[in-house]
């Protein structure tokens, strides 16, 4: 089971509710998924125009909600973003993310600090979506985070672990739970990151964007469990150099 | 009197709270957060809060996203 807080998941794959083309296939395919905890965004009310109802189908299916700060550009915006969130939201989850390039969307890691410091201390429990550097991640820790949240490849980008090497460094040294966030594109890349140690991963677009949105999260769910079966198990060493797994034909010596 | 909401100018009569703002607009009260002057005001003041002239209201609610 893995522990966040004070809540423990049976499933360690979060999903994200953006993307869907309908808020019923959304909501199909969170519950296909198993996922426990779910991320939303937060938007002004279109007073002419509002309708998609997100919320209830969630709430009614028993799943925590993660309110995200994205849009913020800096830690007074998050801060500002994470107050509205759970105001709106009655919950003091909160996955901070400060990206101020819309073109990558890369997390600011200085704001990111600051903002994870301050929403600590205001009794956020806060889940920083961060680029794989151990080093921010520790500090991130020491300011009172509940998990990190590095990336694999830009958002959206479906580009895989790109940042495994920094992965394994940020899971070795992290004393809080590692979730593996963003550019996860496939089962396999979700499965890779459970197999290295990863607590959980965070997928989104990958589901959302698929044909059938529904399989593709049976298929995530399927993935991530695999992999944390096989880290559980322990995975064998990796050699340049064959490793005999049969007797060779020795006996054909005799012949 | 006038009000601004999400940027969006409206009339309405005085006085008037923040609870009743929410019906008149036709809008929930699950599930938004509510500032004024970007001042969050949380929802157990929402009854109580009486809007002036020329507030500056924000209005947000939860959305998709990842």
């Amino acid at each position: 089971m893995l522990t966040i807080a004070d809540k423990t998941f049976s499933s360690r794959l979060f999903t994200g509710t953006g993307k869907f083309s309908s808020s019923q296939i959304m909501s199909d395919a969170i519950k296909a998924s198993g996922s426990e905890l779910v991320t939303m965004a937060l938007k002004r009310v279109d007073l002419n125009n509002d309708q998609d109802d997100i919320l209830d189908p969630l709430l009614s299916a028993g799943i925590n909600l993660l309110p995200n700060t994205s849009g913020a550009r800096n830690a007074e915006e998050a801060i500002y973003a994470a107050q509205l969130a759970r105001e709106a939201l009655q919950t003091n989850w909160l996955k901070l993310e400060i990206h101020p390039d819309p073109k990558y969307l890369l997390p600011d890691p200085i704001e990111t600090l600051k903002a994870t410091e301050k929403l600590s201390e205001m009794g956020f429990i806060v889940m920083p979506y961060v680029h794989a550097d151990p080093v921010l991640c520790k500090y991130l820790e020491e300011a009172g985070a509940a998990s990190v949240m590095p990336l694999g490849s830009p958002i959206g980008s479906n580009l895989g672990l790109k940042t495994k090497e920094f992965l394994d460094i940020i899971i070795e040294q992290s004393g809080i739970p590692v979730v593996v966030d963003a550019g996860i594109g496939s089962p396999s890349d979700a499965a890779k990151a459970m197999e290295m140690g990863a607590d959980a991963v965070l997928v989104n677009t990958a589901i959302a964007v698929s044909r059938d949105p529904v399989s593709m999260a049976i298929a995530f769910k399927e993935a991530v469990t695999a992999g944390r079966r096989a880290y559980e198990a322990g995975l064998g060493n990796c050699s340049l150099q064959a490793q005999a797994s049969s007797p060779l034909t020795a006996f054909l010596d005799v012949l | 009197m006038q009000i601004m909401i999400n940027n969006q100018l409206i009339e309405v009569d005085t006085p008037i709270t923040l609870q009743q703002l929410l019906k008149i607009i036709n809008q929930p009260d699950k599930g938004v957060a509510l500032a004024v002057n970007r001042q969050i005001i949380s929802r157990n003041q929402w009854q109580a809060h009486t809007l002036l002239e020329g507030d500056q209201i924000t209005l947000i609610k939860a959305t998709a996203g990842g």
